[in-house]
């Protein structure tokens, strides 16, 4: 069986060393990141409403105008607001 | 199971910066260590644990109580680590294949590679920067298990944990890398090539 007491020795020398300590300043870069992704979160948040809410108004619109277009009730109204005036019409006379 | 970071983690979810602060100052250097391990470079330790810590922040909310804090932030850490490595292989491999070639005649140029001379005495910093130069070279699963195991002395139980791999396969992951570590040291060893 070969004898591999160097090599050994320096695999089992990395045991218990000290560890190393990272930049004193990394923590601000880490919270100035973190700064960022949150204005971003809250950007995407803002746009998210702002269009949610034109999707709405859009949609409303379409609804409105549809409701508009093809309702039989505002003809109705039409009609009797035409009787209306003949009838005052009449009247006058 | 270690629960004594459970409190931070959900202070950290509901935007406690102060409890992201606890929590970074106490696995900052196992992180950053952890890191150095893989890359042996500063620079790049640092950036992969700036990004363990933005995960650990982002991702406060989703972690679940099933595992410790430090095995949850061990397992950022070595899938950051071995990302942050595949990308520098990729760079590498496209840097090495342009650096073949001159850029002006297009002709073949040869580099001469970087190595550690075997005639020089191995000081224990050397040694150790000989270890990581060869830790380097092995496999993905044996380089993290040893990592893990010699350099941030854990557990195998908890190494398992890390790896997502039963108890047995790291004791194999450890055993296959020693024997790996040995032969590429072997190399260097002074009284080896004295015998020959």
């Amino acid at each position: 069986m070969e004898n591999h007491e160097w090599e050994d020795e320096i695999i089992e020398g990395i045991r218990g060393q000290k560890r190393a300590e990272p930049n004193p300043f990394l923590f601000t870069r880490i919270e100035a990141k973190l700064g960022e992704v949150n204005s971003g979160i809250v950007w995407n948040l803002k746009m998210k409403v702002a269009v949610s809410l034109c999707a709405f108004t859009l949609l409303l619109n379409s609804v409105l105008i549809i409701q508009m277009v093809s309702n039989p009730v505002s003809e109705s109204l039409v009609t009797e607001s035409t009787y209306q005036v003949d009838s005052y019409q009449f009247e006058i006379y | 199971m270690d629960t004594n970071h459970f409190d931070t983690i959900k202070r950290i979810a509901s935007g406690d910066r102060g409890a992201f602060r606890d929590l970074y100052e106490t696995f900052k250097s196992r992180v950053y260590n952890t890191s150095f391990s893989y890359f042996q470079n500063a620079e790049e330790a640092e950036e992969v644990t700036q990004d363990v810590f933005l995960e650990v922040f982002r991702s406060a909310w989703s972690f679940k109580e099933s595992s410790s804090v430090s095995t949850w932030i061990y397992r950022i850490t070595v899938n950051k680590c071995l990302d942050g490595l595949r990308h520098r292989n990729r760079k590498k491999r496209a840097g090495f294949l342009m650096s073949l070639f001159k850029k002006d005649t297009g002709e073949l140029k040869v580099d001469v590679a970087h190595f550690i001379s075997p005639e020089r005495v191995l000081e224990n910093k050397e040694k150790s920067e000989l270890l990581l130069k060869s830790v380097s070279q092995l496999p993905e699963s044996q380089q993290t298990a040893f990592i893990l195991s010699y350099i941030e002395e854990l557990p195998q139980k908890e190494i398992s944990v890390i790896m997502n791999v039963s108890e047995k396969a790291v004791e194999s992951l450890i055993q296959r890398a020693k024997g790996n570590l040995r032969k590429k040291l072997e190399i260097f060893n002074p009284n080896r090539r004295k015998n020959n």
